[in-house]
């Protein structure tokens, strides 16, 4: 975590600027490990107001809905059943602003109950940025009624507590795939094994009769239970021609965006099913 | 992102170089690795832009209105899911006084010009994928219902867009 840190902050400040409104959030997933019981978020404000920033925590889980859809799904009161940190996980501080050009950080500390059993906890956290009033629409000279509408954003990250021995795995089942229209669609279920949160990619790759590649995609995920994902990249040339194809789908650790001290490894698993367009 | 941080990571070294020659006349070389987490950034880049309006007579920007259109920017890990809802007024107020405000439509895409993007209902949300530089744009449009005796006033109300990482 505390890696790169000042690399992290050089960073944010020297890249692009943003237009609008808003905070940049780094890390995008904090993990904590119980030996420490603390963890903490940069924010940094590259615009040119200041920008008043709510924290608040939630438990929730990414899922998918009855399309693949990935939401997430929260839990207000989540029982003991749960692996939940939001009884025992704050953020200080709670209100702040972070000025132009500014950074901020936002500490997490945990306090865990001390008959915690082994395993991984999470929590969210909601960083909600609002701006100054945005200007108000309308001449004034030409009309007596004008409408001002602010723009708020809410960033949700996850945060993951380990405490003693932790691992994770997935696996793969109720591979499919199709083409519809210019895009090619995979279907899944991901289920994941362990005691702690499968962080990492999906790799897919289509490919013709003679082992050629008609089509690829790759996109990070995390599986926390179950998840069945709607997952597809556009067809390059937009269309297949008729004929056999293979779909290699595979699901890896390995994520370029997270310090890989904090990516749990698990083996990679594979999976193909065959395609064919009529 | 990785450029300039290789960039930081040179001049950090470069300093740390200089004063190590100023200290001492023996010399020898450390390695410095680093690792940069991609942050995620969302913005409201462009507020809902109603122009002028005037009692009785709606008023309504379309999502697809690149100019008047609310648009959120949101950037981060190439090619990452997210999930984005809204919290939409259903009124704008003036003191005591309020307007309806409706008929949400949104649309989403990988590029600020809009092409290629995907009209989805605000009201419901929707599941966008980060392009493979990493960047999302989310455009709102509304109607305004000024009645025929609306007071006059600033009308005012904040969109919240939330993004699930």
């Amino acid at each position: 975590m505390r890696r790169g840190v000042w690399l992290l902050a050089a960073g944010m400040v020297l890249g692009r600027p943003a237009p609008g409104q808003g905070v940049m959030v780094a890390p995008h997933a904090v993990h904590i490990d119980h030996r420490v019981r603390s963890g903490s978020v940069l924010l940094y404000n590259p615009g040119t107001e200041p920008v008043e920033v709510t924290i608040s925590t939630l438990f929730g889980y990414p899922t998918t809905d009855s399309t693949g859809r990935i939401m997430l799904h929260t839990v207000d009161v989540p029982d003991s059943t749960m692996p939940s940190a939001l009884a025992w996980l704050q953020a200080f501080p709670r209100r702040l602003t972070v000025a132009p050009l500014e950074r901020q950080t936002i500490r997490l500390l945990a306090r865990p109950p001390a008959a915690l059993a082994d395993g991984e906890y999470w929590v969210r956290l909601v960083i909600a940025a609002k701006a100054g009033q945005v200007p108000v629409t309308g001449v004034q000279d030409t009309t007596a009624i004008q409408i001002g509408l602010t723009l708020e954003v809410r960033t949700i990250i996850g945060v993951n507590y380990r405490k003693g021995p932790v691992s994770t795995g997935v696996g793969i089942s109720d591979l499919r795939a199709q083409v519809i229209g210019d895009s090619l669609i995979t279907w899944s279920r991901l289920e994941r094994r362990g005691n702690a949160a499968y962080v990492g990619m999906v790799r897919a790759t289509l490919v013709d009769s003679t082992g050629a590649t008609r089509a690829a995609f790759q996109t990070p995920l995390g599986v926390y239970f179950t998840l069945q994902p709607r997952l597809g990249t556009a067809l390059g040339g937009g269309s297949l021609p008729r004929g056999r194809y293979w779909l290699r789908y595979e699901v890896v650790t390995e994520r370029e965006d997270l310090d890989p001290a904090v990516v749990l490894p698990a083996p990679a698993v594979r999976d193909s099913v065959q395609l064919v367009v009529p | 992102m990785r450029n300039v941080s290789k960039l930081t990571l040179a001049a950090l070294v470069l300093a740390f170089g200089v004063t190590t020659l100023q200290a001492q006349t023996n010399s020898a070389n450390i390695t410095a690795t680093a690792t940069v987490q991609t942050p995620i950034n969302v913005v409201g880049a462009q507020q809902l832009n109603f122009g002028n309006v005037f009692p009785g007579v709606n008023k309504s920007v379309a999502a697809t209105d690149l100019t008047n259109g609310g648009r959120f920017d949101v950037t981060g890990q190439a090619s990452a899911p997210v999930s984005v809802s809204f919290t939409l007024p259903a009124t704008l107020a003036s003191g005591a006084n309020t307007m309806p405000i409706d008929t949400y439509t949104g649309v989403h895409a990988d590029n600020a010009a809009q092409t290629g993007g995907v009209a989805f209902n605000p009201v419901s949300g929707a599941s966008p994928t980060l392009s493979a530089s990493g960047e999302l744009f989310v455009w709102v449009g509304a109607r305004a219902v000024p009645a025929t005796n609306q007071a006059q006033g600033v009308y005012t109300a904040s969109i919240i867009m939330t993004v699930v990482y």
